[in-house]
């Protein structure tokens, strides 16, 4: 896959979730999903329980259910703090 | 000098206690590893809610939110002590009371000076005035402050890890709702919406006449100030007993970094209302991790010390007890010899 990619964190209470480079993310924010790429304009936002989306540098996708959390995005520093994730499902493409 | 039998007596109980602490040692070895673990993987989100909170702060500088708000002064405090709930852990325990002890000392001096200004200013809000609240967490430091008959709050007496969770939610909305003064009937096990309701009923409280503080002030659940005392882990041979400031949160005059710019969703109260509660909540675990992983490195060392103490020991009284022997021998040969010679003449 093209495009620029970017590091993306997504830190539950516990531990890191995940560490990566990754194209795209799409992360449920409180005021509605947010598609993240790279560049992106600095961005705090609270979000809500709902599906957590990315696609890593390899084309690699993730879907996850996520809880209720924290998005900053900083740079191309993007991390995702959140309560729990859960039911993992990896689709290769 | 004793006799060769209770040497060996002697030397079999020091063994037996060697045996025990070299046991204890390498249980505080396995649970140290255990904290450790937890708090390394505790500590990725609190350093990244502490950066939040910072470049936050830079950018909505004029923002007040309640958990910032310095009360009136020289209110009721509450210090929050960790001690271990079990002894055998070296000066663990006596370090941190010393520190509480100081800590007590330093308020009731300031107190003093303040109860000077306060009697020619005013009467009336005298009985408030230097009241330090002790909330314990392990059995010891409640004991101790028993014992020197100093006032305690809540205590919270073994925690372990199945029930870790829940008792850092429990201190964490414990001190936030006394701090903001409305205490919610529910039981605990909310967790951050409680503390997010608390911060709710604060404002619509200050919204409707500014004068709930006084209110729950007369109510007497609210503290002005929290301290953690804790010992603070730096590393494996570095870790001491260290006061820090909880509530109200202080603003870090930190100059040196710009403002980012965030584009805040939805708003800045609501980022706060969400970040404040969970940035506490990570404060509390990582404090309690923290002392947890110091008491067991206490403990490790100090039975190692024992242990090492009791293979001297046994060392000492072994060679006494081969000295004791070797003239035993000598004597009976000698008696054997001597007899024979004896019986010759």
């Amino acid at each position: 896959m093209n495009g620029k990619s970017y590091s993306l964190k997504v830190i539950t209470t516990e531990k890191v979730f995940y560490e990566g480079n990754v194209v795209s993310a799409v992360i449920p924010g409180e005021v509605g999903y947010l598609g993240v790429l790279a560049n992106h304009a600095p961005l705090v936002t609270t979000c809500v329980p709902g599906e957590l989306y990315f696609r890593d540098a390899q084309g690699m996708e993730y879907r996850y259910k996520a809880g209720k959390g924290f998005l900053e995005i900083l740079g191309n520093h993007v991390t995702f703090l959140t309560d729990k994730v859960l039911g993992s499902k990896e689709i290769n493409e | 000098m004793a006799s060769l039998r209770q040497i060996r007596r002697r030397i079999r109980s020091v063994e037996n206690t060697k045996k025990i602490t070299r046991a204890m040692e390498m249980v505080a070895a396995s649970k140290l590893r255990r904290f450790e673990d937890l708090l390394t993987k505790a500590r990725e989100s609190a350093y990244f809610l502490e950066r939040l909170l910072k470049n936050l702060l830079k950018d909505v500088a004029d923002y007040k939110h309640p958990l910032f708000e310095a009360k009136g002064g020289a209110g009721k405090i509450v210090l929050v002590v960790v001690t271990s709930d079990t002894g055998l852990c070296g000066t663990y325990n006596s370090n941190l009371l010393h520190a509480a002890n100081a800590f007590l000392k330093e308020k009731a001096d300031r107190q003093a000076e303040g109860q000077c200004l306060q009697d020619k200013a005013a009467e009336g809000g005298r009985s408030k005035q230097g009241q330090v609240e002790i909330i314990t967490v392990g059995k010891t430091g409640l004991n101790y402050f028993r014992r020197i008959g100093q006032r305690t709050g809540l205590a919270f007496n073994e925690i372990r890890l199945s029930n870790f969770e829940a008792t850092v939610q429990e201190i964490t909305e414990h001190l936030t709702q006394g701090f903001l003064g409305c205490r919610s009937g529910q039981a605990a096990g909310g967790g951050l919406t409680e503390s997010a309701q608390a911060i709710g009923q604060y404002r619509s409280g200050q919204a409707a006449g500014g004068g709930l503080t006084e209110s729950a002030r007369a109510g007497g659940s609210q503290f002005d100030q929290v301290y953690l005392l804790y010992t603070q882990y730096v590393s494996k041979s570095n870790y001491k007993p260290r006061v820090e400031k909880f509530l109200n949160l202080e603003k870090t005059a930190d100059e040196a970094g710009e403002r980012v710019g965030y584009i805040l969703e939805p708003s800045a109260e609501r980022i706060f209302d969400e970040l404040l509660p969970r940035f506490l909540l990570t404060k509390v675990r990582t404090v309690l991790l923290e002392a947890f992983l110091s008491e067991q490195l206490s403990r490790m060392v100090a039975m190692r010390q024992a242990t090492d103490n009791a293979v001297e020991m046994i060392e000492d009284l072994t060679l006494l007890r081969n000295k004791l022997r070797q003239a035993s021998i000598t004597k009976e040969l000698i008696e054997v010899v001597s007899g024979a010679k004896a019986a010759k003449k």
